[in-house]
């Protein structure tokens, strides 16, 4: 398999590759799992209580009645934990051939050629494989693992981990504060600017896996730091679960931007809690792409704590078949002066629906405050559905808060226009989907706004009729 | 809640003075109606007003104009049903809040399959007078059709001081620049009735509301 082979060709088939485990939790959610788990990684006692309260929690807590339908899911029929080898490789000859063809595939190594940045991989439900720039530990970064990170820096992670979003945030939360496994540690030491983004790549591959990965990011004053995780699965007959949950401290000055393009395969649910803490003149930004999954429910949030503090979340959904994306952001003003900007994109074709759903919230003590929501929803053919849910609670008056969306389907015009110069139907829509979500792309990393394009291209192939 | 038709039947206006539960408008073939939520009084409202278009190509306005004050609780969910196709609805609702007045309002457009070619607009605009009065606005979307266009819109915010500031330095008191930018936030959905008696009346009465509270 040739690198060049373009990963998106592959992804639309599926293709996935015999599992070759070394540890394989049992079916379902116990105690005796959750113990297991933490035994199996050998941590410390205050996580493995963590884990067990968070456990309780979940099983105390009853699904989200709003949002998608989440009645598909068996809580008794996934794997909550499942380790693929024995170590982690140092270095990508290091790596097991079979997973190497995997990423091949995607056409990884070329990314990582490309970017000279640190790739940490996961495959199955933790990191295995890793390549950290000298540069960025000569700098104080810190990019592990998060298993690595609560080994190396316990105290760090436990002044942290669970602080922003608790186990008792929701039950997803609860779930993956039980079971979680993997995701990524960063540290950012005051100052530092961490000019070439950080990567990791998220796979899933075992029939009925749960993947559920935990994700802190510590930036400290005046830093800047630049996450990238991309996410593509193979197709399996039996629903899976995704439930990651995602801690970001932005400190006084800080920046953060985290991207994220999701593809998982049209069979798992993606049920995500990501949330920023934002101090004094600190910036927060999200950029959530969502293409895959069968359900998506997820709202990046910041909540702006500090005065003068900004965030923004830039968000693209795109259902097709079968598919229900129900994104969006929240943005909460704590603090005065404090600004937020939500951008939503999205797409519904061949019978998907999109949903964005939303919060603004702003306290009394946000004097001088801004928001502005924009959500645009293209709907492409006459099977398909887009919703609009926003939400604005403004509980001061010395503030300016703006929503605005609109729903609509491609001009007439515009593909009379772009068939008239020769194009294909097709090839004009993909034209008039990609300059659609333009603004979005244009934020991403390079390669990821042209697998992002090209996706766009291939699915909107199949969808005319 | 009175009712108010026009000599050349050109224009039906129904205009809604209290809420209630489940207040419900069939709009039919062709029809053309203009609904007006007229809110001033000291007392709470909560209900819904909903319109159901079960007619093709019809037109129909939602204007709401409302002040709270004091204590008031406003509670108003509306909903512009299309259930076929090549109908117009275009919502405008404004409210004005002093004091410690707190208005909830939940706006809805469905657009069913079937309702192909319609337009839907809906605008949610508040102007908070004090620190301590809020507004949840929340307007929301469901859309089934594609060959639609539907926008919604929804804003909340003081009077600019920059423009309190320019009025004030051409002579005017707090309270006649306070006035006169209230004037015109609700002017532009006067001027969406075609009675213009009645249009006049309604300002009228807002007019004196808002003396009496500035």
């Amino acid at each position: 398999m040739t690198p060049a082979v373009s990963p998106v060709l592959n992804y639309k088939y599926g293709f996935s590759k015999p599992e070759n485990y070394f540890f394989k939790s049992k079916k379902g959610l116990s105690s005796r799992v959750v113990e297991e788990i933490s035994s199996h990684k050998s941590e410390p006692d205050w996580m493995r209580q963590f884990r067990l309260d968070s456990l309780k929690v979940f099983q105390a807590k009853t699904l989200p009645t709003w949002g998608g339908d989440l009645s598909g899911i068996n809580f008794d029929e996934i794997y909550y934990y499942i380790k693929p080898i024995r170590d982690k490789a140092g270095s990508w000859a290091e790596l097991p051939e079979e997973i190497k063809n995997t990423y091949d595939r995607l056409g990884i190594p070329e990314a990582e050629k490309k970017f000279l940045g640190g790739v940490s991989a996961q495959y199955e439900s933790e990191v295995v494989y890793k390549s950290i720039q000298n540069t960025l530990s000569k700098k104080g970064v810190v990019f592990l693992d998060m298993d690595s990170g609560l080994k190396e820096y316990p105290e760090l992670v436990k002044q942290y981990f669970g602080t922003l979003i608790p186990p008792a945030d929701n039950k997803f939360s609860a779930l993956n504060s039980a079971v979680w496994s993997g995701g990524s540690f960063v540290y950012v030491p005051k100052g530092v600017k961490v000019e070439l983004p950080l990567q990791a790549y998220f796979r899933i591959n075992a029939a009925n896996m749960g993947q559920f990965e935990r994700t802190l990011i510590i930036a400290e004053e005046g830093s800047f730091v630049h996450y990238v995780e991309g996410c593509t699965a193979p197709v399996y007959s039996t629903d899976s679960l995704h439930s990651a949950v995602v801690e970001i401290f932005v400190k006084k000055g800080a920046r953060v931007r985290y991207t994220t393009i999701q593809n998982w395969s049209q069979n798992v649910y993606n049920l995500v809690t990501k949330r920023m803490r934002v101090e004094e003149e600190g910036l927060g930004e999200w950029i959530d792409g969502n293409l895959g999954s069968k359900l998506t429910m997820k709202y990046p949030s910041v909540y702006l704590m500090g005065k003068g503090a900004r965030g923004e979340v830039l968000s693209i959904a795109y259902a097709g078949k079968n598919q229900h994306q129900d994104a969006g952001g929240k943005a909460i003003h704590f603090a005065p002066h404090t600004t937020s900007k939500i951008t939503s994109k999205s797409v519904s074709t061949n019978g998907g629906r999109t949903s964005y759903r939303g919060l603004i919230q702003m306290f009394p003590s946000a004097l001088g405050s801004k928001t502005k929501v924009v959500c645009d929803a293209l709907l492409i053919d006459e099977k398909s559905r887009s919703d609009t849910y926003p939400t604005m609670d403004i509980r001061l008056n010395d503030v300016v808060v703006e929503h605005e969306a609109t729903v609509s389907k491609i001009g007439d015009e515009q593909l009379f226009y772009l068939m008239s110069r020769g194009l294909t139907k097709a090839d004009s829509e993909a034209m008039i989907v990609n300059g659609f979500i333009e603004p979005i792309v244009k934020e991403l990393p390079l390669e990821y706004a042209v697998e992002l394009n090209r996706l766009i291209q291939l699915e909107m192939e199949g969808s005319v009729g | 809640m009175i009712l108010y038709t026009m000599a050349e039947k050109t224009d039906n206006i129904i205009l809604i003075d209290k809420l209630s539960k489940n207040q419900k408008f069939d709009v039919h073939d062709r029809e053309n109606k203009i609904f007006i939520i007229f809110l001033t009084g000291k007392k709470d409202h909560q209900g819904q007003v909903s319109i159901i278009i079960k007619g093709k190509s019809a037109k129909v306005q939602i204007l709401g104009l409302i002040i709270g004050s004091k204590n008031q609780k406003l509670n108003l969910f509306t909903l512009q049903d299309h259930q076929q196709k090549e109908s117009i609805s275009d919502l405008l609702i404004k409210s004005v809040l002093f004091d410690n007045a707190k208005f909830y309002y939940e706006g809805l457009i469905k657009i069913a399959p079937l309702a192909q070619k319609s337009n839907a607009y809906q605008k949610n605009q508040n102007l908070l007078m004090s620190a301590n009065a809020w507004a949840d606005s929340r307007p929301k979307l469901e859309i089934l059709a594609n060959d639609v266009r539907c926008t919604h819109g929804a804003t909340v915010g003081k009077i600019d001081p920059e423009i309190l500031y320019y009025l004030k330095t051409r002579g005017l008191s707090d309270k006649s620049a306070s006035m006169l930018v209230i004037d015109g936030f609700f002017r532009v959905v006067l001027d969406r009735i075609p009675d213009k008696q009645l249009a006049e009346k309604l300002q009228q009465k807002l007019n004196q509301k808002i003396r009496m509270l500035l």
